[in-house]
């Protein structure tokens, strides 16, 4: 299967202006993100791994110079849209964790208000957008349905369908919400069963610490468990329960009467009063066994519920889950769901067949202004004369309906344009380049032949290469008619199919607005998170400062509010650099599990080729603003091409390390004045002559693994990884088949 | 390590209790104790928080510790005095309850508690309890006098040695300018001993090398600043020390005239290490001294430690939570949990035999550079509830092989025994297949 791209960063190329100079911190790099892996990108500080990253979040300092190349994602090129539009994905859809907690974290600010805060204030606006975003495809669902139908001219049609969208749109809701209530029970049964094995543990231990304070959080989840599909036949054996544990565990009834109940439980502890630990021990354990066989029964479905509760009269009747599923399904088919199926798919199927035609348009529109790209030098008026029109018909061929987006077809326009800008500008700045290389050189000159040693050096020519330019206008615009041709070329897909995609596509939506972000919603899914996490005690942690939580701790706290807003990308920035091994593996291992829960793609910035190996899907080895070696981790580890990889693996010692360590000489360059070569080639002892005169391309190795260096030129002498290198890779492969041995 | 080499810190029972507010404490170090031998490497790892820094800033005395004693070279230089202050308040108690007891009982009796028997067993019970006071305020006298006059009777016993040395030379020399140069010598030689200090065998490495280096201090002010302080005033000597210092740590004398901000991060670093040998100390406390930097510096600053722990000879107290760093640059290695010391073995013995679960678990935690690897590793997790009962059998250091010790009572001592055989029966078994 094709992996989905969620993140593109093409020919990104960054610098700063500085009082010594331009640093040019990333120098053209391209990568690609796919949903779901873990891209790591290594190298030392200054490497620009950070900035391409800071690029990324849109949060450069402010000397950077954005000078060329496009981040693009969701069908926008990062790099060039507006600051209002950066914040409805700035944290909410990539979220970044900084290596510093707590420069990352507000002193004066209570760590739970600070969880909740994005929150709370995201939560309207993502209602809104979600309403928008569902309305604007229901509407385009519903023209569809009208023209396919040929209803323009008959009312009576156009009613019915307009009819049927509404009813959508009204039961969609209803089932929100039963099913919301429903999973705040399901949740709250089981954060109970789950606190109930710790403490019946801890009660065996004999270690009561805490204890109550965790019987008090557990009473308060059981009793959000009480649901018409959840905890009903035995509610009320449940709630004496309950009621007998609080007697047992002196715990107040009242849960609002916190702090009144807070004095007396301290009055009766002065009087000598216990806790009875076998007793609770006990009702906890039938309490388990409620809640467990609650959360056992099957779900009901919802949907169906939804449509029943809205439209028809009676109640929903009183039978077992399976039989009321059966029963639903079939009301809510034969009253509603095949006949909105079929008006839709027919919908969808009139939109893809137009679209394909607007395609065929639109590659016939490419051909025809193909020649005034080809030309030699670009005559202004013809391309952009030939750009919009293009643009116009690429536009038009945009499939509305379809659930995932074609980025290309969306960012063509911009990309086009700003290409065609590049190239044309660049004729200007390169005369007036030349112009200024010629008067520094000869001042300098001037005064080298007045006797004087300059204490500055000219800094090379910054061209704009014009060819490349143009060939990379005339390479969009191919690219986009190769993808073009592709998609008319296609079979037709499956409309059943794709009707049920825009329909999970509505429900996602709806739930969006749906979801109302409450402050005491923000606060049970804060203490969710903070549990999740792995902080301790998360409602008293809740209401601390940043300062009375350890490193570890404060990471978490930063890992939790960038999981807070639900991001799809997630920009991990040496987020353990600064903490220990144990807490390191506990981070980690969390970033991984929510990753794999929630299909996050994370770009993992660090230098530590242990955490690399543990993390990452595929690696980026940066030095001097450059890639110089990219592919899955084991490519990187297992057969390293690039001499820097090299350095990098025999510099770090291993548990079975004896001999000296290989440290790399030298200092990384200065990126005033990059090198003219391989930017390594000063502290490689296998650079050949060429590295010093000429930079190598990206050679490719494999169809994953790509390395920048010309050692893997054809006509380049054979040299061989470094012994300790070789050693190491042979080791952990004899270690490999050893475990392998032993668990067959 | 063999028990044959001389000690030259060791460090006994060593407690360091923070004062938290409302009254209560936090047992930063809790009961450390461990030697290092001359010449080795000793490591310290556990997790962040657990004490291991403040144990080596304890024993450089950054702090006044709160119980225990270290020795360094055969010196006390570090004492605290609760523990002996407790052991008077337990006595006192002790003596109360006696006092109670006897007068509860004299009470049944019908008698009257001052007299007779009942007296004779009160006054026994406070002579007990003087006993106990007299010795421990003794004690207490002789650690505070040990702690702050470590350094003054280091000087003298120093400057004792000088006199040795000249008074019979000077006595035996007739030549009046022979005798003048000699005097003046000697004289030079006795003011450096009175300002020398046992302290300064002493030397730390700081993790962050920017927040160490005075920003307003040319590096040669930084590295020259000890001898300054110890006495030195000939320029000439002190510029050729700071020149050697710097080739040692591989820096050239130019670099002697630059502020700290112009270096680089692994040169910061290399000047703290300048700073820190300049006085030929015999033991170094690096605390993290490579966390702060770049993976390719990293391998820089080890080896260099590395090659003057060769020249100089020196001993290192190495503090780090890297585990691959510490397994490849430490002879032994102490692991710390919350303030105690759990396990202590040399580095080849503890990653091969783990014995305290906290060490398992630490292990399992290393991050290693190969992906197929790390995709199979499990993390155990430490849970001290449900790893040890403590409630009846208290736990103690316990030496389990030689040169093994472990934190265990007796039932885990058995345990971590018979675990210790079978698994080196295993690698015997192994090696005669």
């Amino acid at each position: 299967m094709e992996k989905e791209i969620k993140l593109s960063v093409h020919d990104l190329k960054i610098s700063f202006r500085t009082d010594a100079g331009k640093v040019q911190a990333v120098r053209n790099i391209s990568f690609d993100l796919y949903k779901g892996e873990t891209l790591a990108i290594v190298g030392e500080s200054g490497s620009g791994k950070s900035v391409t990253n800071r690029a990324v979040m849109g949060i450069l300092a402010p000397n950077a110079i954005k000078e060329g190349g496009e981040i693009i994602y969701d069908g926008q090129d990062l790099m060039k849209i507006s600051e209002e539009e950066f914040h409805k994905i700035r944290g909410d859809k990539i979220a970044m964790i900084f290596q510093d907690p707590m420069s990352s974290l507000n002193p004066i600010m209570r760590v739970g208000k600070q969880l909740t805060e994005a929150m709370l204030i995201k939560g309207k606006l993502s209602q809104k957008q979600s309403r928008k975003d569902f309305n604007a495809t229901l509407g385009a669902v519903n023209s569809f349905m009208d023209e396919a139908r040929g209803a323009e001219n008959d009312p009576a049609v156009r009613a019915e369908d307009k009819q049927k969208c509404g009813d959508f749109d009204k039961f969609e809701y209803k089932h929100l919400a039963l099913e919301n209530a429903y999973n705040r029970a399901v949740e709250g049964a089981n954060d109970a069963i789950e606190e109930i094995g710790d403490v019946l543990f801890r009660i065996e231990k004999k270690a009561y610490k805490g204890v109550r304070a965790d019987v008090f959080e557990i009473a308060r989840s059981a009793s959000r468990s009480f649901d018409r599909y959840v905890v009903w036949a035995r509610a009320e054996e449940l709630k004496t329960l309950l009621a007998e544990l609080r007697r047992s565990m002196r715990i107040p009834l009242s849960v609002q009467m916190k702090d009144a109940a807070r004095r007396i439980l301290r009055k009766e502890r002065r009087k000598g009063a216990v806790c009875d630990y076998e007793k609770a021990a006990e009702l906890l354990g039938k309490m388990r066994d409620i809640l467990a066989e609650a959360v056992a029964f099957p779900k009901p479905n919802f949907f169906a519920m939804g449509y029943y509760a809205t439209f028809c009269k009676d109640p929903v009747p009183d039978m077992p889950v399976d039989e009321l599923n059966v029963f639903l399904r079939k009301y809510l088919d034969d009253h509603f769901m095949l006949g909105f199926i079929d008006l839709a798919s027919r919908g969808l199927t009139l939109s893809y067949r137009q679209s394909v035609e607007n395609k065929k348009a639109a590659v016939s529109a490419i051909d025809e202004s193909l020649p005034a790209f080809r030309r030699e030098t670009l005559e202004f008026a013809e391309v952009k004369e030939a750009a919009k029109k293009i643009e116009a018909a690429v536009e038009k061929a945009i499939d509305k309906l379809e659930v995932v987006k074609d980025n290309l077809a969306y960012t063509f326009g911009s990309t086009l344009r700003s290409a065609i800008n590049l190239y044309f500008d660049g004729i200007g700045r390169n005369k007036k380049e030349e112009e200024r290389f010629r008067r520094q050189t000869e001042k300098y000159e001037k005064k080298c032949a007045a006797g004087k040693k300059p204490d500055y050096e000219v800094s090379e020519k910054d061209l704009v290469d014009l060819d490349a330019a143009r060939e990379n206008i005339l390479e969009i615009v191919l690219r986009m008619r190769n993808k073009l041709q592709a998609d008319i070329d296609a079979p037709e897909p499956d409309f059943g199919e794709k009707t049920v995609g825009i329909i999970d596509y509505l429900k996602e939506k709806a739930s969006g607005v749906a979801y109302k972000v409450t402050r005491s919603a923000a606060k049970l899914r804060a203490l969710k998170l903070l549990k999740e996490v792995g902080i301790p005690d998360p409602a008293r942690r809740y209401k601390q400062y940043p300062f009375e939580f350890s490193g570890g701790m404060r990471q978490r706290i930063v890992i939790a509010i960038a999981l807070s807003a639900n991001p799809d990308i997630l920009i991990c920035d040496e987020p353990t650099t600064a903490l220990d091994v144990t807490i390191q593996s506990q981070i980690l291992e969390l970033i991984n599990k929510v990753k794999a829960e929630r299909q996050l793609s994370v770009i993992f910035i660090t230098h530590d080729l242990g955490v690399v190996a543990n993390m990452a899907d595929r690696v980026a080895v940066m030095y001097a603003g450059k890639i110089v070696e990219i592919g899955t981790a084991q490519d990187v580890f297992y057969s390293p091409a690039h001499p820097y990889t090299w350095a990098l693996l025999s510099s770090m010692p291993d548990l079975d390390t004896k001999e000296k360590l290989e440290a790399i000489p030298g200092t990384p360059p200065n990126m005033i004045y990059p090198p003219k070569g391989d930017a390594f080639a000063e502290r490689n002892k296998y650079a050949l002559q060429i590295d010093f005169e000429m930079q190598p391309p990206m050679f490719r190795i494999s169809d994953t693994h790509y390395a920048a260096t010309w050692l893997l030129h054809p006509d380049a002498p054979k040299v061989e990884p470094p012994k300790s290198v070789t050693d190491r890779i042979a080791r952990m492969k004899q270690t490999r088949r050893a475990s392998d041995g032993q668990h067959a | 390590m063999d028990n044959t080499h001389e000690v030259l810190l060791k460090v006994e029972n060593l407690c360091q209790y923070f004062k938290m507010g409302g009254g209560q404490e936090l047992k930063a170090v809790d009961g450390v104790s461990f030697e290092i031998h001359k010449g080795e490497v000793f490591g310290l790892v556990g997790e962040s928080g657990c004490g291991k820094t403040t144990t080596g800033r304890s024993i450089i005395r950054l702090y006044d510790i709160t119980s225990g004693n270290v020795w360094f070279k055969g010196q006390r230089i570090c004492a605290g005095v609760r523990s002996y202050k407790e052991a008077i308040r337990a006595a006192y108690a002790a003596y109360r309850k006696a006092v109670r007891e006897v007068t509860a009982e004299a009470e049944k009796a019908g008698a009257d508690p001052g007299q007779g028997e009942y007296a004779a067993r009160i006054k026994e019970a406070e002579e007990k309890y003087r006993a106990v006071k007299k010795e421990q305020e003794e004690n207490i006298r002789s650690a505070r006098h040990d702690h702050k006059n470590c350094n003054k009777m280091y000087a003298q016993e120093e400057m004792r040695k000088v006199r040795e040395e000249y008074e019979p030379r000077l006595a035996a020399e007739t030549d009046g300018t022979k005798r003048a140069a000699l005097e003046k010598e000697f004289r030079s030689k006795l003011r450096l001993a009175g300002k020398d200090r046992i302290m300064n065998g002493m030397q730390m490495i700081f993790q962050d090398p920017i927040a160490s280096l005075n920003p307003r201090m040319t590096v040669r002010e930084i590295i020259a600043e000890g001898l300054i302080i110890r006495g030195v005033r000939d320029k000439k000597y002190i510029d050729e020390q700071v020149y050697k210092m710097l080739d040692l740590v591989g820096l050239v004398p130019e670099h002697a005239g630059r502020y700290p901000h112009e270096f680089s991060g692994g040169q910061r670093q290399r000047i703290g290490i300048a700073r820190a040998i300049i006085l030929n100390p015999d033991l170094i406390i690096a605390d993290e001294p490579i966390s702060a930097l770049d993976v390719s510096i990293q391998a820089q600053v080890i080896n260099l430690l590395n090659s003057l722990r060769e020249q100089l000879g020196l001993t290192i107290l190495f503090i780090a939570h890297d585990l691959s760093v510490v397994k490849y640059f430490s002879d032994r290695i102490g692991v710390m949990y919350f303030g105690k010391l759990v396990e202590l073995a040399t580095s080849d013995e503890l990653f091969a035999h783990p014995l305290h679960p906290y060490t398992k678990s630490l292990l399992s935690a290393i991050p290693l550079p190969d992906p197929d690897y790390e995709k199979g590793r499990h993390r155990i997790v430490y849970n001290p509830i449900a790893e040890h009962d403590y409630s009846t059998d208290k736990p103690s250091m316990r030496e389990v092989a030689p040169g093994h010790f472990v934190h265990c009572n007796d039932a885990e001592f058995e345990k971590y025994r018979a675990m210790l055989a079978a698994a080196n029966g295993a690698e015997a078994g192994g090696g005669a297949e």
